[in-house]
């Protein structure tokens, strides 16, 4: 059974500027099951973070939900309170940003943030709070938690903030935990040790994980499932093994042929895809979004689209499936 | 030494960047140093791919920035057609220096914003005189026409472009004064894999083209071993490994380049068969 059901969410976002509306999350769907390690893969701009916070009831105050329901727990998320939600997030879904900067406190200490987190959702002291957190320190792999519990956000490295924003979402022993490009600003080997320490914790821990890149790399190697986004939409979905191995959409497959691989000749041109992703307020509506930089259009693609169900588990929107292989 | 054979266009030697570290905030007292690069010594011949890689303030920039001198080096060598820029004054610094240009990671705070695009391109062709004036303008439009953009773009303004966009038009400002040797600094780390591929698709056609000499520093190994014949490894300052791409991957002989090509995520290697003959079986 699923944990998280996603269903027609639709969102728009008003533009003073343009006097418009555009649909920023068009006829979303996908669950997120117990257990699983989901991925969110697309350009920039294609409304991943959009989703992840919408999850969250974080919506921007230009934006409307225009349809649709987030079920968790038998509960639609969009229509809790102010206070219902509160205590859903950090507690049950905990979400862990791409800039840890921007969501830690810059005037707290290390400590100080945990144990506030802490005392929002559990009934205990501070002292034990204090012992929990530095507990928590040593489970994200910080080697000496007495030094860095007392320091502020501005003087950790990338690295370590990071792995106290991870110290701070699991501390409530949540159910979901969504991570928002948690490694685009780090190092590569840093990247590593950090998704090794998210993975890590799955084992015990027994918590559902998003995770939202637009690195193919690591959604292949970190994720169960995969939901592929572009305009809004959800483009392709399905066992992360079967889309990146054998994708029947033509954002997918223009995704997989951008990234350089290791060939015994050398590759000369990336195919990848031509031309860039719109602004929002540029969204094609009416017809497929991806028809002005397809190389597989046909007459039918004009035409609002559809996702449809392909196989158990695996959805498409395209009227071409698989038309480049 | 300054043995210019073998198309040698630029040769650093020994070159080491310290930076003074400072305690206190009203009597600085100089504590120590950082060693930013501590003794790295390079070749790059004409139409050479060299990559240079590792973790993130291990010395990649410094030591662009140190043999354009556009960082003031502690000690070493850098030669150029038989002359040590080091020895060279700042005014003809500046004559020379139109034959090594840079391009960096984050476009946007490398281009004027209050500029248009066509003036941001005219700008070096002026200064260097490269071209006539009654020629200009055609040029602005040759270079524009070869990064891929249109003569339409001429009068917008950097902000108007997408990262994509403004990684072309430094390329066409740094094309212009058709330079010996392109330094690009993670030019496609804050892109789409999608608009990093076109971008890596321009830079390599260019440096074929043109033959250019290319420096190409970069945290993301896939992306080198793409585009480069040959890859430094940095660490700390020094060049741990240095060598052929194939060799440097397929046979890391230093723990550090191990533990780097370790960590690179890769999406599966054997996705299905198409019909590009472009793309992997
Ligand atoms: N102007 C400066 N003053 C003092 N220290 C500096 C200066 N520029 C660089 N450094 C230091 O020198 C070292 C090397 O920095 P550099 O920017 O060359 O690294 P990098 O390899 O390019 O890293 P990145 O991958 O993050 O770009 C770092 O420790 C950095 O903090
Ligand atoms: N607060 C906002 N106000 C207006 N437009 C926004 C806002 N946040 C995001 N957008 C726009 O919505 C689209 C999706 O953005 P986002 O979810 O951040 O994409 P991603 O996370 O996939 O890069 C983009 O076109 C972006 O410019
Ligand atoms: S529906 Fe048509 S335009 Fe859209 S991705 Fe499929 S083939 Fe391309
Ligand atoms: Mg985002
Ligand atoms: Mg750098």
């Amino acid at each position: 059974m699923a944990l998280l059901d996603v269903e027609n969410l639709t969102l728009g976002f008003y533009s003073e500027k343009n006097k418009k509306w555009s649909k920023v999350l068009n006829d979303v769907n996908f669950s997120l099951y117990e257990n699983e390690f989901l991925g969110i893969v697309g350009e920039s701009g294609s409304g991943k973070t959009i989703l992840a916070n919408s999850i969250l009831n974080l919506i921007p105050k230009q934006g409307k939900i225009v349809s649709g329901s987030i079920l968790f727990k038998d509960r639609d998320i969009l229509k809790l309170t102010e206070d219902q939600i509160r205590k859903v997030r950090g507690k049950d879904i905990a979400i862990i940003f791409q800039d840890p900067m921007s969501s830690l406190h810059p005037l707290l200490t290390v400590k100080d943030q945990i144990v506030e987190t802490l005392q929002a959702h559990r009934l205990i002291k501070k002292s034990d709070a204090v012992e929990i957190a530095m507990n928590l320190l040593r489970d994200v792999k910080i080697d000496r938690p007495e030094l860095v519990l007392n320091k502020y956000p501005f003087m950790l490295s990338g690295g370590i903030r990071q792995r106290v924003m991870i110290a701070i979402s699991i501390s409530c022993g949540p159910e979901i935990v969504i991570a928002d490009e948690p490694t685009t600003a780090l190092d590569v080997t840093v990247q590593r040790d950090i998704l090794a320490l998210i993975k890590g914790f799955k084992k015990n821990l027994n918590f559902s994980l998003m995770l939202v890149s637009h690195d193919l790399g690591v959604i292949w190697e970190n994720t169960d499932r995969v939901v592929v986004m572009y305009c809004g939409r959800i483009m392709e979905s399905g066992k992360t093994e079967d889309v990146l191995r054998n994708p029947l959409h033509p954002y997918t497959f223009g995704l997989l042929s951008s990234i350089p691989r290791k060939t015994g000749k050398k590759l000369e041109i990336l195919k990848g895809i031509r031309g860039s992703i719109p602004s929002l307020h540029d969204f094609p509506e009416h017809i497929c979004p991806f028809l002005p930089r397809c190389d597989f259009a046909t007459e039918k693609c004009n035409r609002p689209l559809l996702l449809e169900q392909v196989d158990r588990d695996r959805f498409v929107a395209c009227f071409n499936k698989g038309a480049f292989k | 030494m300054n043995n210019f054979n073998d198309n040698l266009l630029l040769r650093a030697e020994n070159i080491k960047t310290y930076f003074p570290i400072y305690k206190g905030f009203f009597i600085k007292k100089k504590t120590g140093y950082t060693r930013a690069v501590d003794g790295v010594s390079l070749s790059i011949r004409s139409g050479e791919t060299i990559g240079l890689v590792g973790e993130s303030g291990c010395g990649k920039s410094t030591f662009a920035r140190s043999i354009l001198r556009l960082s003031p080096i502690t000690s070493g060598k850098v030669w150029f057609q038989g002359v040590n820029l080091c020895d060279m004054h700042d005014n003809e610094i500046r004559k020379i220096r139109r034959y090594f240009q840079i391009v960096f990671q984050d476009p946007y705070s490398s281009l004027n914003p209050r500029m248009t695009v066509g003036s941001i391109i005219a700008e070096p062709l002026k200064e260097h005189s490269i071209v006539k004036r009654s020629e200009l303008q055609g040029e602005v439009f040759r270079l524009l026409d070869i990064v891929g953009l249109s003569s339409q773009m001429l009068n917008k303004f950097p902000h108007e472009f997408s990262g994509g966009q403004r990684q072309r038009i430094a390329i066409a400002r740094a094309l212009a004064l058709r330079p010996k040797l392109l330094v690009a600094d993670e030019p496609v780390s804050a892109l789409d894999v999608s608009i990093q591929a076109q971008i890596l698709n321009l830079i390599s056609t260019l440096q074929k083209q043109m033959g250019l000499s290319l420096l190409f520093i970069s945290h993301n190994l896939a992306v080198v071993r793409h585009i480069c014949s040959k890859v430094a490894v940095m660490y700390a300052g020094k060049v741990v490994e240095y060598g052929k791409t194939s060799d440097i991957f397929d046979h890391p002989q230093h723990p550090y380049t191990r533990t780097l090509i370790k960590s690179i995520p890769v999406p599966d290697p054997g996705y299905k068969n198409y019909k590009f003959n472009n793309v992997e079986k």
